[in-house]
């Protein structure tokens, strides 16, 4: 029986167990759109290439299956590049499926032709052009296990218009070929053995877990490894909710925006056991006085990532989860009530705080009215700037994959299709996407694919007014000089702006409407709803340690 | 670096020869120059590095040459004098050699 090449590519997907697909049609993918018309696989269509992307990312941030995206030659392709890229950054698996001219028109400048596996190959894992229908079974099995194993990243498969349309009879031979692509497994024995010597003999030793504990399932094992020898951890901005933070061991996050306890933890340690981290230079500030006093040791599925920014003792490569198993009956008990004590004090000295009260709407006092009313149980989703460090810092987050948001690149634009990603694949939790003006307004247009499918979807927006980070910058760095950051006199009114969409919009203006705001949001079922909080214009997100100091050195904001 | 490569999906093996003993060259085809009056000396040039005259025009030579890198560098380095018309060139290519025993 023949196939075309759309329907191979669609039978190689459900394969996979593909149930979501985001994307949106073009000229180049007429043929494959046409197999997705009857295939039992949901495809969302989006309003922006950008927003399927993102879709597809959340998605696999909430579900840890891989999510798929597609786009057709050409703008399709490019707008995806930063969705590939936001994904690329943070691990995240992902296949992106573009589609290309015919064969025979690759480099004749034809309309809608862009060079996709040259411009995507420094933000893919691993890319592909397929040349011949008959590959492409065996490329999207390898897509989905490059995608999915090791460090997982994104993979882009680029589909000429003319394979799509290919006719092929008979079986195809779809065994995968990777001679050369073998990820990480299991840790060595004897590394693990040092690690744990070193954790027995260590007084004052701290966990500084990142997004890889996550990716690996681990949390239970870090959980365990932390409880039995009174080990307190930090995470970073993609490791919250690895350990939960109402635990006394919790640090909360470290780094440019962590708390001073967690900083002060790391700057005086004699032991960090860094697991599924990378040493990225908001957590380290100035490398050179970063855990100046510890022994390092560095637990990560990539090798390429130990000893790139800092010396390791230690290092350890393989799957977080084997290696903390193995590494689990080597520790010791160990009570190191001195230390405990120690941050104990930290912790009661310099807690997170902002000044309370006032007639302005405080953005803090929004997530900490949030956690409250979704009892700490939904997923935050958030943008980039200073309302992600606030979700960051005021939501006690307590189970992975509950806080998603885009890390490495810092991409304004993500939250609210991730956050329609991730309720697309996660139905049973309440998605609260926290943003702001600024990034808001890069992905609106989705707004429209939450209200077509009737998410109940809730939008915290903190309004400032502001690009509101680089605004906190120019005023303390900047000698308060707003260059090109206010955005309150081109704002639109977002209430009606999520009515015209067919959303439910609601104004808070006053600090006392804040908890009744969100007690009507959380009510409503079946349909998105936008709440447009009138934050504070100028409030500043601290702690901070500003770029290039060492991480002891914050800023409190408090004086 | 190894690492970084090794990393590269399509990369089956990195083999890291720095420390072990291998052979390594770099094969170059240079038209340089070489109007009659000169011809003599680019030859002894030529067979000093011991190179091969592979085409011969009116007022060029073109040579193959091959070897260690920097021999390759000096000897280019005599030639441009003449004047270099083309050139291609392989970069460096290396094996290890046979474990002896």
């Amino acid at each position: 029986m023949a196939r075309r090449g759309g329907k191979i590519l669609v039978d190689a997907l459900l394969e996979q167990g593909v149930e979501h697909l985001f994307g949106l049609p073009g000229g180049a993918v007429i043929a494959l759109f046409d197999e997705l018309y009857e295939a039992p696989i949901k495809t969302i269509l989006t309003r922006h290439e950008q927003g399927a992307g993102h879709m597809a990312d959340g998605y696999a941030r909430a579900t840890g299956k891989v999510g798929v995206c597609v786009a057709t030659s050409g703008p399709g392709a490019t707008n995806l590049v930063t969705a590939i890229s936001t994904a690329y950054m943070d691990s995240i698996p992902l296949v992106a499926i573009t589609g290309q001219v015919k064969t025979h028109l690759i480099g004749n400048d034809a309309f809608q032709e862009a060079d996709m596996t040259g411009i995507s190959r420094p933000i893919t894992k691993h890319n592909y052009l397929v040349k011949d229908a008959r590959e492409l079974g065996r490329i999207v099995r390898e897509a989905f296990y490059i995608a999915s194993t090791g460090r997982p990243g994104p993979v882009l498969i680029d589909l000429p218009a003319d394979v799509t349309a290919q006719s092929v009879e008979g079986e195809i031979d779809t065994a995968m070929q990777l001679p050369g692509y073998r990820p990480s497994a299991g840790g060595h024995p004897g590394q693990i053995r040092k690690a744990a010597e070193a954790i027995n003999a260590s007084a004052r030793p701290v966990l500084y877990v990142g997004g890889g504990v996550i990716t690996s399932g681990a949390s239970e094992q870090l959980r365990e490894l932390a409880r039995k020898g009174n080990i307190p951890v930090t995470t970073t901005l993609m490791g919250l909710g690895v350990f939960p933070e109402t635990d006394p061991l919790s640090l909360h996050m470290l780094g440019m925006h962590g708390t001073v306890y967690a900083n002060y933890a790391v700057t005086h340690c004699d032991l960090l056991i860094a697991v599924g981290a990378r040493f990225d230079d908001r957590i380290t500030g100035k490398i050179e006085q970063f855990a100046p006093s510890a022994k390092i040791i560095h637990v990560d599925v990539d090798p390429t990532s130990i000893g790139k920014n800092v010396r390791v003792d230690i290092p350890v490569v393989g799957d977080a989860g084997a290696i903390l198993t193995e590494l689990l009956p080597l520790v010791q008990q160990h009570q190191r009530g001195e230390w405990l004590e120690k941050i104990a004090q930290w912790k009661r000295d310099f807690p997170l705080s902002y000044r309370r009260g006032g007639d302005e709407v405080k953005p803090q006092a929004v997530i900490e009215e949030l956690y409250r009313a979704t009892e700490g149980e939904a997923i935050v989703v958030t943008d980039v700037g200073q309302h992600q460090m606030w979700a960051a810092q005021y939501y006690q987050y307590t189970e992975p994959r509950t806080f998603l948001s885009s890390g490495g690149l810092g991409t304004m634009g993500f939250g609210l299709p991730a956050g329609i990603g991730a309720q697309f694949g996660r139905p049973d939790k309440q998605v609260v996407v926290v943003t702001s003006d600024g990034s808001l307004q890069m992905n609106i247009q989705e707004m429209a694919t939450a209200v077509l499918h009737r998410l109940p979807i809730k939008i915290a927006l903190l309004n400032n007014g502001y690009l509101g980070m680089v605004r906190q910058w120019q005023e303390l760095f900047f000698d308060r000089r707003y260059s090109h950051t206010y955005l309150a006199n081109g704002n639109p009114d977002f209430v009606k702006l999520a009515e015209a969409y067919g959303a439910v919009g609601i104004l808070v203006e006053e600090p006392e409407e804040v908890a009744g705001a969100l007690e009507r949001a959380m009510a409503l079922k079946e349909v998105p709803v936008l709440m447009d909080f009138h934050t504070a214009p100028e409030e500043n997100v601290f702690p901070m340690v500003p770029a290039g100091e060492a991480i002891d050195q914050m800023l409190s904001g408090m004086a | 670096m190894r690492k970084q490569l090794a990393k590269v999906i399509d990369v089956v093996k990195v083999q890291d020869f720095s420390g072990t003993a291998y052979v390594e060259r770099d094969l170059a085809l240079i038209r340089v120059r070489a109007p009659v009056e000169k011809r003599g000396e680019v030859l002894e040039l030529v067979a000093i590095f011991r190179g091969r005259v592979v085409d011969v025009g009116k007022t060029d030579l073109m040579i193959e040459i091959s070897g260690a890198e920097d021999k390759l560098e000096a000897f280019l380095r005599l030639l441009s004098p003449y004047g270099v018309r083309e050139m291609a060139r392989t970069g460096r290519i290396a094996l290890t050699r046979a474990a002896r025993d």
